[in-house]
């Protein structure tokens, strides 16, 4: 879709077409998820988090004034989704307390929509330590991985020029490969301190 | 896209984009980002190899970053792919149309027309409404066909599930009973209530789920279901 044609569906969607609203939620629906993913607690479901965003897009999008906001309106949107949900998990986590005591608070429900058994361990602590990067870093990272994404398209959602972005993709690749270098070395460390003592022993 | 200087000083979005003590090499950074994203121009790559026959651990450097940046995508791959079953709420999409379509029946012909197009449109059975007489239910059980409302509960009941299954909507009854309170009466009977459990079946064209929004309304969202989902309602 080119961006003159983009426009138009856009104009349209916020004119009322539901059509044009269904075409543009199916263009946008990847990369809402890879911002819900860099911005949403851990224990929230992301399959309800899109669905409530897609309800925001529908009630709402007659507010964004122009075809070019969109993108970020709805990235906007998306976060605020997903912090709701933070506050919301909070909120439930201290109620918990209350009722049932620290030890179940803090055990994570392997039930988690996010839980994956077939997933292999690599790639759990790398996508883990994709997540603990600045958010400036890990939504570029993030929406990179979502497929046919440009340099050019991740800027408009973020609403930042491409140069920007082209440099932000490139540091938060370094720092991630230095976080992963110094969980790698803690291992290690502990590895050997566990064998020392054992042999000690 | 041959310029390697960072855009910083323009940036005024947070405080993220100070240059980061202890991160030299951006300008590596960003050529071996380019390598890895498919957009390294011909004069990118006659860098890249003058910057590997002084320090070949570049090579080490672009296989890892490689690695890790596949994997990493595999995974939130996985995790995105759940945005194609997730569409818009019908609820919502549909309420306008179905307001329009009622605001012209009620200009036409008023309310009362209104209403009664409403009915036939639920009802979805243009037949029911030619027919004035109320036929009789009866269903064959054990070879005698009873009119319903002449027999016992417990006929009802079986000619309830024979026509029900022969129809394909009555799956079966499940064999166990749930009691719910027994109480004993002052005859010296005993008053036992339970549960029957029937198991019927319906084909339909959509699913919907219940979402509530923010102050708690309840709306339907559609469900794609696809044989790999194993999702039931």
């Amino acid at each position: 879709m080119n961006g003159s044609v983009f426009d138009a569906v856009i104009e349209s969607a916020i004119a009322g077409d539901h059509d044009a609203l269904n075409q543009l939620w199916h263009h946008s629906r990847r990369w809402v998820a890879a911002i819900l993913l860099a911005h949403k607690p851990r224990e929230a479901d992301l399959e309800d988090l899109l669905q409530v965003v897609a309800m925001q897009m529908c009630r709402k999008i007659s507010s964004v004034n122009e075809p070019k906001a969109f993108k970020s309106w709805l990235r906007t949107v998306a976060i605020n989704t997903a912090r709701e949900e933070g506050r919301k998990t909070t909120r439930r986590k201290k109620s918990m307390l209350r009722l049932v005591g620290m030890e179940h608070a803090n055990n994570r429900s392997p039930a988690s929509a996010d839980f994956i058994a077939a997933e292999s361990d690599e790639s759990k602590r790398i996508y883990q330590a994709a997540l603990s990067l600045p958010p400036g870093y890990r939504e570029p990272i993030l929406l990179r991985c979502v497929r046919s994404m440009s340099y050019q398209q991740i800027g408009e959602v973020l609403d930042l020029p491409t140069t920007t972005i082209e440099t932000r993709i490139a540091r938060g690749r370094r720092m991630l490969k230095e976080l992963l270098n110094q969980q790698a070395d803690q291992q290690e460390l502990q590895s050997k301190t566990e064998q020392t003592v054992g042999a000690r022993r | 896209m041959n310029d390697y200087t960072t855009n910083d000083a323009k940036n005024t979005d947070d405080s993220n984009d100070q240059p980061i003590i202890g991160l030299p090499g951006d300008e590596r950074d960003v050529l071996i980002s380019r390598v890895i994203d498919g957009i390294a121009t011909s004069h990118d790559w006659t860098i890249f190899r003058a910057l590997a026959a002084h320090d070949p651990s570049i090579w080490t450097e672009l296989a890892d970053t490689q690695s890790i940046q596949e994997t990493m995508c595999t995974h939130v791959d996985h995790f995105v792919s759940i945005a194609d079953h997730i569409e818009l709420p019908g609820g919502l999409i549909d309420d306008q149309p179905m307001r329009t379509r009622l605001d012209i029946i009620s200009k036409w012909g008023g309310w009362a027309a209104a209403a009664a197009i409403l009915v036939v449109w639920f009802l979805g059975n243009p037949s029911l409404q030619s027919s004035n007489e109320i036929t009789p239910i009866t269903a064959g059980f054990g070879g005698s066909n009873i009119l319903l409302d002449q027999a016992q509960p417990d006929q009802a009941f079986d000619q309830y599930l024979a026509s029900g299954q022969s129809s394909g909507q009555v799956v079966g009854e499940m064999p166990e009973h749930i009691v719910i309170e027994t109480r004993p009466m002052p005859d010296g009977t005993i008053e036992v209530l339970y549960l029957r459990q029937i198991i019927e079946r319906q084909i339909i064209d959509h699913a919907y789920r219940e979402m509530r929004d923010e102050t708690g309304n309840v709306f339907p969202v559609p469900v794609k279901l696809s044989p790999r989902t194993t999702n039931s309602f």
